[in-house]
């Protein structure tokens, strides 16, 4: 019976991790910096309206009531990215872990 | 005694894995789920409707005749989103508790459009340099928020 090769193991969960969480970050990063602008530049042109007196002081809230709920859906959809990539580590690892100890023991766990 | 002692690390070492073996009965672990198919396709038309009559609004208050902008000439769309507000709240009333980011990104957009709705109909002037731009940004960013997060449960967040 050969022994578990802890070094291994360790070695491909830092892979596994470093590549996961690098490709989600790849892959929200632009539409996170895309999300941001539009706020920045909405907030910018109701500061615009508010001081040259085309809205009001009601309009003015209910428009910016609708921005915080925008940014919310979007930091939303952010941290739903980041724990389904926290979620694939975790299973990516388990994957490993099982594989090594399955090879151990001869295919008892499920992969 | 060196042997007797290689014979209980060996010991432990089985029934370590029996003990895993045990607890891994399942092994996938599900943090996130509440992909839709209905959702997420919900979401894509709810863009296309929004964009289609924030455009025919905005073409009526670039231009001279103070009433076409009015409310009333748009109520088919309003009712049809209220139709879509309404089957995605059912939908994701069915989710599952550990969609509670997706319902909430539902009712958050439900808020956004009918606040939309409530500026439109206390009245819009024509031609004061204000598009309404903001609020198409607020609805569409909403919507992209609800597609990009279903595209990332497609794979693994689909409820059970």
């Amino acid at each position: 019976m050969t022994n578990i090769d802890m070094q291994q193991i360790i070695k491909d969960c830092t892979v596994a991790v470093k590549s996961i969480l690098g490709k989600s970050w790849k892959q929200f990063k632009p539409y996170a910096e895309h999300e941001f602008k539009k706020f920045t530049e909405s907030a910018e042109f109701l500061a615009k309206l508010k001081l040259s007196g085309n809205i009001d002081d009601e309009e003015l809230d209910m428009r910016l009531k609708m921005q915080e709920l925008s940014l919310k859906n979007v930091l939303l959809t952010i941290a739903g990215i980041g724990i389904v990539a926290a979620q694939d580590v975790i299973n990516a690892l388990l994957n490993i872990v099982y594989g090594a100890i399955n090879a151990f023991v001869g295919g008892v766990l499920p992969l | 005694m060196a042997t007797a002692i290689e014979i209980t690390r060996q010991r432990i070492i089985c029934w370590l894995i029996i003990v895993c073996c045990t607890l891994a009965v399942s092994c996938k672990v599900t943090l996130i789920t509440g992909y839709d198919t209905y959702i997420d396709e919900t979401a894509m038309k709810m863009k296309r409707d929004f964009n289609r009559h924030y455009f025919r609004l905005v073409r009526t208050i670039q231009d001279n005749d103070p009433n076409n902008q009015n409310i009333s000439h748009f109520i088919a769309y309003y009712d049809e989103m209220e139709l879509d507000i309404m089957l995605l709240q059912d939908r994701s009333k069915y989710l599952g508790k550990k969609s509670t980011m997706v319902q909430q990104q539902i009712a958050n957009l439900a808020e956004i459009m009918y606040t939309f709705r409530k500026v439109h109909a206390a009245g819009i002037k024509d031609n004061t340099g204000d598009d309404k731009r903001d609020m198409q940004n607020a609805v569409n960013s909403s919507l992209n928020a609800i597609t990009e997060l279903q595209m990332a449960l497609r794979i693994n967040g689909k409820s059970k």
